[in-house]
């Protein structure tokens, strides 16, 4: 700590440490239990006994979310559906917003005005399914990718943005014989990492997330998303006739609690790993374009 | 320059990319599409050896597994010649999407019998009738008219159904060892539990601390509970609860009108006023009722023969504990009951698109035929099951592979279903244990709620959720407090009032209707 702070700034600040780890804790409180469930023992379980740490530890629960071959179709799935949605994302509401961006658009306000009604107003599911299923696109990965794919709050994040760009560097690409396809990948869009992260983020827990679009537009078992197979898994642990218990013999006793708290772990995991990477962008990001330069 | 080149280059590769997905997605679907038109061709050329040959979309409930790999897929492809061609996801809004926009499904799984009505008078399904006469044999032997009327609208037969296996599965358990301790007989009336319950608190024979110790737990706090506990509420006279609709006099009437539905609740409240429930009962769910039996705390618990985890849980900590059912409380005559799981579990319809009802409808039917069906349900004797004492159980791990099957049955009737049903009952020892407790001590006044039975009818549509919303709130304050308790008879007016009494008549005009010719 700073030793030039004045005693009634230190004061301030160990206060601040102590309240800010105090919600850490908080935070942290239930998933520590979550795992501890996880990892322990059906009767522990079952009685109530686990708290912060484990009990007659077992890696059972984990083996039943994810032995079936549908696990790791589902999660292959889902990356899938992530990345592709989310890198076709990022290109479409970059492209979109670009021309936008620019004040010599011809009914650039209409043009706008139209993005931002649909963020108002849907056609609602049934008129939607019926566009899927006369587009042929049931059970394909783009009626889950589709739907989602242009996020009109994420392309006004990117247009706010390149409207915040000083345009001298625009000129000055002009004037060097740029068309504005180069302007926009080759100026542009080295400058914007940081919203690009952002809008990527967004979309990429978005569609790893998503699991109203899967169930409605898929009735294939072998396209499901990791989402609805974790779905099925917490169905048939909370079965009242045990179909899960049936395979005791290698599994153990664990109880239904368990296996939800693993799926919910499993199905976390890629995006609290993925989020650090991200986050720096990400800070930066949330702010980016709210202040016109 | 080179970058521009290998910019566009990419660009091209994801458009490749791009339409190659799409173009591959479409080709795939034209494939199934194809196929099964030339799979119903060859149907119809070789009926001979009694196989029905025919391939049929089957859309069903969301499950954890691979229903094309699955072996119930392979067994019903070989013993009956039908190929299903699965598909998962069968939520209200998704089937009613499917059904609007003219989906190619020949069998649709679903249990909302509102929809069912709603689908017929919008003519979205195939009324199964005259099929049913032509091909049904089997099928027309197994249910009684009062079924059909189940999934039926307008006189109209809409649907296959497919019946629960009748078994008493929850019930209430009793510390057994805690009664030795004390040197107690089993009660067999609510006021001998009361006394039992009442000693329990007192003499705290678990050791736990009186403090501690639940003589008696269940759990109202579950998403619109009606606080019924099947077993102990029906020695007041009444159904399963203060709402239950039963069978009086030749007419189906609520239970509120009945004395015992005050009297059941000034059990509970006493129940609660001298320390013997649960003090969290208002709010607790089923899991924590669970959890607080493995505990060990729990003198007297309203459990299913599924919570064998608490059982276990309870036995690890307490090698000596004994956790057994109660035979279901006698009323004043001495009468027991107790609620089955008896009624319909789900129905099978034939959207108005399929060109294939009348394979349906001989699927069914050949799926229900006695060479087929033990052999369908639970393989092969001696391999997959075994029978020991007239009593099915599953030999593992062969079993597993029929873990699943339920999910493809497009049809099923409890009464041959029931026994069978066992070898499912019996996949854990302490579950098996449970399931064979309660159903030696209930099988006799095992009986199934009438509503079970019922069709849904418009004033269940309309005002049942109000209804149900109203119960759970004024019952769990009756059962806490003396002065909520005393306005019963206003709760029971404001019952009717809200829709009870429409509800009661329509049902008694379906009764009247079928069940009482």
């Amino acid at each position: 700590m700073d030793k030039t702070l004045a005693k009634s700034d230190r004061v301030f600040v160990w206060l601040s440490y102590a309240i800010l780890i105090l919600s850490a804790v908080f935070v942290a409180l239930p998933i520590l239990n979550l795992i501890a469930v996880s990892l322990s023992g059906g009767n522990p379980v079952t009685s109530g006994d686990v708290a912060l740490w484990p009990k007659q530890w077992q890696w059972g629960a984990y083996r039943y979310v994810s032995h079936s071959g549908q696990f790791l179709r589902s999660f292959d799935m889902s990356v899938v559906i992530t990345l592709l949605g989310s890198v076709l994302g990022v290109i479409l509401s970059i492209m979109a917003a670009y021309p936008l961006s620019k004040p010599g658009l011809p009914a650039r306000k209409f043009l706008t005005l139209v993005f931002v009604f649909t963020m108002m107003f849907g056609g609602g599911i049934v008129p939607q399914y019926l566009l899927m299923s006369g587009l042929h696109l049931l059970n394909t990965v783009w009626a889950v990718i589709l739907p989602s794919v242009s996020a009109v709050f994420n392309l006004l994040i990117v247009k706010n943005y390149f409207e915040s760009l000083p345009d001298e560097i625009e000129e000055s690409a002009k004037i060097d014989g740029a068309s504005p396809m180069v302007i926009l990948f080759r100026i542009m869009l080295p400058l914007s990492a940081p919203v690009v992260a952002t809008i990527f983020l967004f979309y990429a827990v978005g569609f790893w997330n998503d699991y109203f679009n899967p169930r409605l537009y898929l009735t294939d078992q072998s396209l499901m998303p990791l989402q609805v197979y974790l779905r099925t898994v917490i169905f048939e642990a909370q079965d009242p006739s045990g179909n899960f218990k049936l395979d005791q013999s290698n599994l153990g006793n664990i109880a239904p609690q368990s296996i939800i708290n693993a799926t919910v772990i499993l199905s976390m995991l890629p995006m609290v790993i993925l989020y650090p990477f991200l986050q720096r962008f990400f800070l930066k990001g949330m702010v980016i374009g709210s202040v016109k330069g | 320059m080179s970058k521009q080149k290998r910019l566009k280059a990419g660009a091209l590769a994801v458009l490749i990319g791009i339409s190659a997905a799409l173009g591959g997605c479409g080709g795939a679907k034209e494939d199934t599409s194809n196929a099964s038109p030339s799979a119903s061709a060859a149907a119809s050329a070789s009926p001979a050896d009694g196989k029905l040959n025919v391939s049929l979309k089957f859309l069903s409930y969301q499950d954890k597994f691979d229903p094309t790999t699955d072996f119930e897929r392979q067994q019903i492809q070989d013993i009956l010649g039908v190929d299903i061609i699965p598909s998962m996801g069968n939520e209200d809004d998704k089937v009613n999407l499917v059904l609007s926009s003219g989906q190619d499904y020949d069998m649709i799984s679903m249990n909302n019998r509102n929809l069912l009505a709603m689908y017929a008078k919008n003519g979205a399904i195939q009324p199964l009738n005259d099929l049913i006469d032509q091909y049904g044999p089997n099928l027309k032997n197994a249910f009684t008219k009062e079924q059909w009327d189940m999934v039926s609208a307008d006189g109209k037969i809409y649907a296959i159904p497919t019946f629960n296996y009748e078994a008493v599965t929850d019930g209430l358990v009793i510390r057994k060892d805690w009664l030795d301790k004390l040197g107690l007989a089993v009660p067999t009336t609510p006021d001998e539990l009361y006394n039992v319950l009442k000693a329990f608190k007192e003499q705290d024979p678990g050791g736990v601390g009186k403090d501690k110790v639940i003589p008696f737990a269940f759990s109202p706090g579950d998403d619109g509970s009606q606080l019924f506990i099947s077993g102990l509420a029906e020695a007041f006279g009444i159904g399963r609860g203060p709402t239950d609709f039963i069978v009086k006099d030749g007419q189906m009437v609520s239970s509120l009108d009945q004395p015992g539905a005050k009297e059941y609740m000034s059990y509970l409240n006493k129940l609660n006023a001298d320390g013997l429930l649960d003090p969290d009962a208002a709010a607790t769910k089923h899991d924590r009722v669970v959890e607080k039996v493995g505990a060990g705390l729990v003198g007297v618990a309203a459990l299913s023969c599924w919570d064998s985890a608490a059982k276990k849980a309870l036995l690890e900590k307490h090698p000596d504990a004994v956790l057994e059912f109660l035979p279901p409380m006698k009323d004043a005559s001495g009468k027991q009951a107790i609620s089955g799981s008896g009624g319909l579990y789900s129905f099978v319809i034939v959207p108005k698109s399929s060109k294939k009802a009348a394979d349906v409808v001989k699927y069914a039917n050949a799926f229900l035929d006695e060479k087929n069906y033990t052999k369908l349900i639970l393989g092969e004797e001696n391999v997959t099951y075994k029978v020991e004492d007239g009593k099915y159980y599953p030999i593992f791990p062969e079993f597993n592979k029929l873990n699943k099957g339920r999910w493809f049955y497009p049809v099923n009737d409890s009464d041959v279903y029931t026994p069978l049903f066992g070898a499912r009952a019996r996949k854990e020892k302490e579950m098996g244990e449970m399931w064979d407790d309660i159903n030696a001590k209930s099988a006799s006044s095992m009986y199934t709620p009438i509503v079970n039975l019922a069709p849904v009818v418009e004033a269940e549509q309309k005002n049942g959720q109000t209804l149900r919303t109203l119960t759970h709130e004024k019952l769990i304050k009756m059962m806490l407090d003396a002065g909520e308790l005393a306005k019963f008879d206003q709760f029971s007016s404001e019952w009717k009032q809200k829709g009870g009494t429409e509800l009661t008549r329509q049902y008694n005009e379906w009764y009247q209707g079928t069940v009482a010719k």
